[in-house]
């Protein structure tokens, strides 16, 4: 962002310079003020004296008819550094005046993990995406990354003091120790402003994601409605090719209905249309639809409908990907049966149990490499989401647990009771 | 019946000691011999609320209503000072956290302290699950501890016939989806049924001295099914209690909790 600034037009006597939109005064008193960017969550303090001069600059006026003589070259100083971090900015840069921040703080860290800071990573990373806005009911999957991380909280992470190593969780019903010395950290929220264009939140998505796998971790994605899953897959298949497993009661192939924008009616059908995404399997399809999907659907898709996932005992379609398949698992919550996730949109009845839907993932884990995953479709409105915050809780530590190799390990046997 | 509403054990959701006065209103109103709630009496300490609960305790068999699970603590002091005793504990969580201190009494060690007291030989606890910071299942040489994916407990094999037991239920050992309203929820729990057929056989051929159903919080609760459910609970255990007391084993019974009090 720094180099962006001073590689444009250096501030002289001449500039035209006014104070950005989002600048407000967070305290005053008779000496400093602190101001606010409040799109970019930069503070900073001055001098009243230094104040005064900032609110002088109009966007009307060149610096030197406001001074009224020279320019000292520590007030140039001085703006720029509040240029760098968009306090200050030339008259015609407008188009430069826009939030640049990819992700924003959030009140709880999922599992209470440490921040993911570039560079410090974590082997999985969380990552909210709070997008809602392809849902054409009032929806409130935005609300879910802080819903589920708050419940989260239940489950805490915890760092052994002598050996410095996560400890893990213990699964009672797998009867194993899941996630030890594995390392988690929280991105917080990708930012999502107001009246922005779909394509403007996707690009911060695309950008967090390669930061996370830059950093040799693997994006634990809280959505969001399921278009939120598009740019992450495509910012992962970028590089590698890659094999998607969508768990969801609905198919997801529906047609486009407005030009350019990723619909979550769509989503498994942009997935698919991703040049480097091999194939897909669809798991958990159910209830009644308005057409015969399931017989229309691409010859690489694979439709595993909970009945046949119920008749087979397992999914068969797994037996094509091996140990050398790059997997992207996309968990839309109402692959669940209601009873189980009473706060999934668009519930349709006679979904997966818990244990059914940890035991896919186990297997997944089991037989292949999986590079990310998500939680999409969590109605954050539901009524009463104790109950689906805790499944989603559960949920995410299985298949974080399966990502991380796990489940590639033989069960350990049980001590006697 | 006696109901203890008492909260202070959970230092992290309040609303359990709401809980009495929900689940009454749903029991047959001739169902129980009710002595009403123990009184609370504004800042009172924890050590002066369970002398006073002890106190309240009937010599005859007592179902009691919490309250939080801490409450189990008084009942199972009493029903232990005078001969062995197994307690049968139907929880999600083992409830043997290593408080200790000054402010020790706490839902979540519970079961630690009932380990420690010198007449309980024996603890089976039914319906544990979930992610937990470690394994549990070997925590204490007393403490068997059998998990609710598991098979089902043969009390009749674990338990000899004619012995005295104790039997707490934390209605977090039911699944939430049909017993949504405890503070601790844990998803993939027992059903009530199933519940009710592994405990006959325990409450037919042994001598149970007490039970307790604690951890509904009306607070929690979701459009009242929960409350519902434990006055269910209630209803259909005590119809199995009674029969057996009826049958053979009430005098037994009054005997051996007259002869602790």
């Amino acid at each position: 962002m720094d180099s962006e600034a001073t590689s444009r037009e250096p501030i002289t006597a001449q500039s035209i310079l006014k104070v950005s939109r989002y600048v407000s005064l967070e305290s005053i008193d008779k000496d400093h003020v602190v101001l606010v960017h409040t799109a970019e969550q930069h503070r900073v303090k001055l001098k009243q004296a230094f104040y005064r001069f900032l609110k002088r600059l109009s966007g009307e006026q060149t610096l030197s008819e406001i001074i009224g003589g020279e320019l000292p070259s520590n007030l140039v100083t001085q703006l720029d550094r509040l240029r760098a971090k968009r306090f200050v900015i030339l008259g015609n840069e407008d188009v430069w005046d826009r939030p640049r921040r990819l992700t924003a703080a959030v009140p709880y860290k999922m599992f209470g993990t440490p921040e993911f800071l570039s560079g410090a990573a974590g082997d999985v990373v969380v990552l909210g995406v709070p997008y809602d806005l392809t849902d054409p009911a009032p929806s409130g999957c935005r609300l879910s990354p802080d819903k589920i991380r708050q419940r989260s909280l239940d489950f805490r992470y915890e760092i052994d003091f002598k050996s410095g190593n996560p400890r893990g969780w213990f699964d009672v019903d797998a009867e194993r120790r899941i996630l030890e010395n594995v390392r988690i950290a929280d991105a917080g929220n990708i930012v999502v402003n107001y009246g922005e264009p779909q394509s403007e939140t996707f690009a911060r998505v695309s950008e967090m994601i390669r930061a996370i796998a830059a950093a040799g971790a693997i994006p634990l994605v809280l959505g969001g409605d399921h278009s939120i899953s598009v740019p992450v897959i495509a910012c992962l298949s970028a590089t590698k090719p890659l094999s998607v497993i969508a768990l969801s009661a609905h198919t997801q192939f529906d047609p486009d209905v407005a030009e350019g924008i990723i619909n979550a009616a769509s989503a498994n059908c942009k997935i698919w249309e991703l040049p480097r995404v091999l194939e897909m399997i669809l798991i958990g399809h159910r209830g009644y639809t308005r057409n015969p999907k399931a017989t229309t659907l691409p010859p690489n898709v694979d439709v595993v409908t909970t009945r046949k996932f119920r008749n087979d005992h397992r999914v068969v379609a797994l037996d094509k990907l091996d140990s050398a398949s790059d997997v992207y698992l996309t968990i839309d919550a109402n692959v669940l049966d209601p009873s189980v996730m009473p706060a999934a949109r668009l519930l349709t009845p006679g979904g997966l149990t818990l244990d059914e839907l940890k035991g896919v993932i186990t297997e997944i884990g089991a037989r292949c490499r999986i590079v990310g995953f998500d939680l999409v479709g969590f109605d954050g409105l539901c009524e009463h989401t104790i109950l689906g915050e805790l499944v989603a809780c559960h949920v995410l530590l299985v298949a974080a647990a399966a990502a991380t190799g796990t489940y590639r390990n033989p069960l350990p046997s049980a001590p006697s009771t | 019946m006696l109901g203890v509403p008492w909260d202070l054990g959970n230092v992290v959701a309040r609303g359990s000691c709401e809980g009495p006065p929900h689940i009454r209103v749903h029991l047959p109103p001739t169902m129980f011999a009710d002595i009403g709630d123990v009184d609370r009496i504004d800042g009172e300490n924890a050590q002066s609320f369970f002398a006073r609960v002890s106190a309240a305790l009937p010599d005859g068999p007592t179902f009691v209503i919490g309250g939080d699970h801490s409450i189990s603590f008084t009942a199972v002091e009493r029903a232990q000072r005078s001969a062995p005793l197994s307690v049968i504990w139907i929880d999600a969580h083992t409830d043997f956290s290593n408080f200790d201190g000054h402010y020790w009494h706490d839902h979540k060690q519970v079961l630690r302290r009932i380990a420690g007291l010198p007449n309980v030989d024996r603890i089976i606890l039914y319906g544990h699950r979930g992610m937990t910071p470690g394994d549990e299942r070997q925590t204490d040489p007393k403490l068997t501890v059998m998990s609710a994916a598991g098979p089902v407990p043969d009390f009749e094999r674990l338990l000899d016939p004619g012995s005295r037991c104790y039997l707490s239920i934390d209605i977090d050992a039911i699944d939430p989806r049909y017993a949504p309203g405890t503070a601790t929820p844990v998803p993939g729990g027992l059903s009530v049924d199933g519940l009710v057929d592994a405990l006959r056989p325990m409450l037919q051929h042994c001598i149970t001295v007490g039970i307790d159903l604690v951890e509904f919080s009306p607070s929690h609760d979701f459009k009242g099914v929960t409350a519902k459910l434990a006055a269910a609970l209630v209803e259909r255990l005590a119809v199995i209690w009674q029969a057996s007391l009826s049958a053979h084993d009430f005098e037994r019974c009054q005997l051996a909790l007259a002869s602790s009090s």
